[in-house]
């Protein structure tokens, strides 16, 4: 069984002060992320759930706790994990191919054309390795984000809001295609999201987060089976007991009528 | 959605200006209402022009020109690619350097004519002048083409390790080339004008600049209007082979802010 990736949060805290005062970004976070697991950060806009993402992949520096990845103590930002930010962030002067190829060191030229083909297949993206960014759709700008992070074949990928800028339909198309990528991978992969239905769609365990502090409200396990079928009873049932953490729940008072 | 003009009613529309400036010009110099030693009308003018063709002058002099504006503007892009590079990646230098080259830019560039004349009285001092005329627009675009590269692209640079070569290769550098082609644009047509002035205040071995103010001293105003016709047209395209130039290489920053 692969054991890698592994991700251990151990009372994690972060503040910044602002004007005298510490405004606490995350308080005592906790959370252990197994190997292979598709994980769900959902809470309201500054609730610290970027803040936790950006510490894990480590773009930011300075944080009491532990983070703690396959046993060892992360500390600024290693190939093994990749991220995949809200904006594809390619590099707009370069194509596809190179964007896609930017991620890759010490390899021959040889193995990084077929490390590219590869990746710019399992994300879909064959016949469009010359194009630019700009020629690109939004959904497949993200698509090609995805592939220049998995490149380095991280232990663990970091999601952004990644389909936050989609519409609803290139959305859904997305989560089938991220479900198939991650099962072929067979990476860890953390989400940031605010869209509920999307968590409950993709995670195997979904964590919801309080803002001010930033805290670890609840952890709710999914466990329906896959492919899921958006429109089943058990899945509304998941998406009504995360939507009742945000108190956005509906009453049902009469549980039928007649 | 506007509808794209074609190219000839663009054309014509762009004529329609000169056309009127023409007749004007011809109407005021063939009713007398300005002397005509001042003023030379069109027939003049033209008649000078087939006279500089047929003596050769106006192609000897226009060559000594372009290659000189070749001369100093390579040699005035360059150098200020060079400044404006280093003071945007390093705030330290730029601390050191940016106040006395502020300072510098300052000082009206026909003001460094005598010092220019002082060093040397020939085709050096004046390239140098089209140079430092050359490098201020180069260095101010490439510095601003270095600084505004987005904050989100070095994070990507974070995250895959790039070390400080790696970064300079493959984010400073193609993301400030669309700057520094406009700033190349602006000091080509700087170093045009400056090598009129340089040839008119150093004037030394020929030149369009020198030309004009040949025609001035021994009064032949049709050659001094020949002269200034012939710096506007090659001046005009010059700048427009630069727009064409940096069209072409900034397709994608021109395109992005159209698509997103």
């Amino acid at each position: 069984m692969n054991t890698k990736g592994t991700l251990e949060i151990k009372n994690v805290s972060k503040s910044y002060r602002v004007q005298e005062n510490d405004v606490h970004v995350l308080d005592n976070i906790n959370l252990t992320i197994k190997s292979g697991e598709f994980i769900s950060i959902v809470g309201l806009s500054g609730c610290g759930k970027t803040t936790l993402l950006r510490h894990i992949v480590g773009l930011e520096n300075g944080y009491d706790g532990d983070i703690i990845l396959d046993g060892r103590r992360l500390n600024g930002p290693d190939l093994e994990r990749g991220i995949v930010f809200q904006d594809h962030r390619l590099f707009p002067w370069l194509t596809v191919e190179k964007n896609v190829a930017l991620g890759i060191v010490g390899k021959s030229e040889k193995e990084k054309k077929e490390i590219v083909a590869d990746h710019i297949d399992l994300v879909g993206l064959k016949g469009f390795e010359k194009s630019y960014p700009y020629q690109l759709s939004g959904g497949m700008s993200q698509r090609a984000a995805i592939a220049r992070a998995l490149v380095n074949q991280p232990k663990i990928l970091l999601l952004d809001e990644p389909l936050g800028a989609l519409d609803a339909l290139t959305r859904m198309y997305m989560h089938k295609e991220l479900e198939r990528i991650w099962k072929e991978e067979k990476i860890t992969m953390i989400m940031v999201t605010h869209d509920v239905e999307e968590a409950v769609y993709l995670s195997d365990k979904i964590v919801v987060m309080s803002a001010k502090p930033g805290r670890l409200q609840k952890v709710i396990p999914v466990p329906l089976a896959r492919p899921r079928d958006r429109a089943s009873l058990d899945f509304a049932e998941v998406k009504e007991h995360v939507l009742e953490e945000f108190m956005l729940h509906t009453e049902h008072h009469f549980t039928y009528a007649i | 959605m506007k509808l794209k003009k074609t190219d000839i009613s663009r054309v014509g529309e762009q004529c329609v200006l000169p056309v009127v400036i023409g007749i004007i010009w011809y109407i005021v110099s063939t009713r007398h209402l300005v002397m005509r030693d001042l003023l030379p009308g069109p027939g003049d003018v033209l008649v000078a022009f087939r006279e500089t063709l047929n003596d050769g002058t106006f192609f000897y002099n226009l060559r000594i020109s372009v290659i000189r504006v070749l001369k100093g503007f390579l040699i005035g892009s360059a150098a200020g690619y060079l400044l404006g590079m280093i003071l945007g990646m390093s705030r330290v230098m730029e601390k050191m350097i940016a106040p006395i080259f502020n300072a510098v830019r300052q000082v009206p560039l026909p003001a460094w004519a005598p010092l220019m004349v002082l060093m040397s009285h020939g085709e050096l001092s004046q390239v140098l002048f089209i140079s430092i005329g050359a490098s201020y627009p180069v260095v101010l675009n490439t510095f601003e083409g270095v600084r505004s590269v987005k904050a989100e692209y070095l994070e990507v640079a974070d995250v895959y390790k790039f070390d400080r070569i790696r970064t300079f290769l493959k984010i400073f550098l193609p993301a400030s080339f669309p700057s520094v082609l406009t700033g190349l644009r602006i000091s080509m047509s700087i170093s045009w004008m400056a090598v009129v002035a340089a040839e008119i205040f150093m004037s030394s071995g020929g030149g369009i600049g020198e030309m004009m103010w040949g025609g001035r001293d021994i009064s032949r105003m049709d050659i001094v209007f020949v002269c200034i016709i012939a710096i506007a047209l090659v001046g005009f395209s010059m700048t427009w082979l630069m727009r064409i130039l940096e069209k072409t290489f900034s397709f994608w920053r021109l395109t992005m802010k159209e698509s997103k």
